[in-house]
């Protein structure tokens, strides 16, 4: 018996291994494929872990601030109450103030006329200075009391809510 | 296994699982064929057996089947990564507006506490200058009183007939009074006008 030749196999069986081939190779391309892409999930799982982590940090140092911005915000506008008080509070007695210091003027020119009338000796004129000053020393000691008790009730002004 | 099927070149019909494979010459069936000579000058063909056919098909199968299971899993691994980086990428601007919120209120509340220690400094500024207006109308009070008291002593002085010595009273003593008590009111009215300005300021600070 004669040994075997073999032979090319045929066309049917080549493309059958020729498919199998490619097969092998799909499978090894779509494993090498499965490979990367489960590299590239867990390389995007970490940086979404990360940029998670990074957001609720985030998070927390807004809303931290945001408390502290309304801390802020409340103190001013406590500030501003208390200011306001004091502004209105001020107005009457800065006009009680205001007439106190026209009439210290007013008492200073005439306490120059005594003074003059002193120097040169002339009574008369000493003498009606004097009751011009007594009179505007009078209203000048009322204002300063009333200009006090007001200065008194600004010192505490009502802060409203 | 490869069978050897000699003798005639008889075709034979295939398995019922694998009807195109069949048993002959180049030509019949899907087997590989393997020429033998024979000694009679005719031929014998090896071709390949339903058997390993269908192995061979089954192994395709399965390669098939693996190779698409492989495949759901790549793509089940790029979507999930795709949408892992979504995430990431979203919560990073998320991360970023935070931060930007974060500066901006920072930036607001430093505002917000310069301007409140502005109005704290005013409404000082205001308090000193009421204390000084106080302090500046005790002074000139207390000028006035000495300056009056002058001036009586310098009455009793003339009622008392001695009219050089209230001259040289009213030159001296009156005179230097009346220079305290002018000095004193110019300090009142300075401190007027410091406390008119400090409302004025403390009205601009609040009105920011």
């Amino acid at each position: 018996m004669a040994e075997p030749i073999v032979t090319p196999p045929q066309p049917t069986v080549r493309r059958r291994r020729r498919f199998s081939r490619g097969l092998l190779i799909l499978l090894v391309v779509c494993l090498a494929g499965a490979v990367s892409a489960g590299v590239m999930a867990r390389s995007a799982r970490h940086d979404q872990t990360i940029a998670i982590k990074t957001r609720d940090e985030a998070s927390s140092r807004r809303d931290a601030q945001q408390v502290a911005s309304d801390a802020a915000q409340g103190q001013l506008d406590d500030t501003r109450r208390s200011d306001l008080a004091i502004s209105g509070s001020l107005t009457t007695p800065m006009a009680t103030a205001q007439h106190a210091v026209d009439l210290a003027n007013q008492t200073m020119a005439v306490y120059r006329d005594i003074q003059r009338y002193a120097e040169s000796l002339v009574p008369s004129g000493f003498n009606d200075a004097v009751n011009r000053a007594n009179a505007l020393i009078k209203d000048y000691n009322d204002t300063l009391d009333q200009l006090g008790k007001e200065l008194d009730a600004a010192s505490n002004p009502a802060v409203p809510a | 296994m490869d069978e050897i099927e000699s003798g005639a070149l008889t075709p034979e019909p295939g398995p019922p699982d694998y009807p195109g494979l069949g048993y002959g010459g180049p030509g019949h069936g899907d087997g590989a064929s393997w020429l033998l000579p024979l000694p009679e000058g005719q031929l014998a063909v090896l071709v390949e057996a339903p058997a390993q056919a269908r192995r061979s098909r089954w192994w395709n199968i399965a390669l098939a089947l693996l190779a698409v299971a492989v495949l759901s899993v790549a793509v089940s691994l790029l979507v999930t990564a795709r949408r892992a980086s979504s995430d990431a990428s979203a919560a990073t601007a998320q991360a970023m507006s935070m931060n930007q919120s974060r500066d901006d209120l920072d930036t607001q509340q430093r505002q917000v506490d310069d301007r409140r220690r502005a109005m704290d400094t005013a409404t000082s500024a205001l308090d000193a200058a009421m204390v000084r207006l106080e302090k500046s109308m005790t002074d000139a009070a207390e000028a006035q009183h000495h300056l009056v008291d002058v001036h009586t002593r310098a009455a009793d002085l003339w009622n008392a007939g001695k009219r050089g010595e209230t001259a040289n009273l009213a030159k001296t003593d009156g005179a230097a009074a009346l220079a305290d008590l002018d000095q004193k009111t110019t300090a009142v009215d300075k401190a007027m006008t410091d406390l008119q300005a400090a409302t004025r300021d403390l009205q601009v600070k609040f009105d920011g």
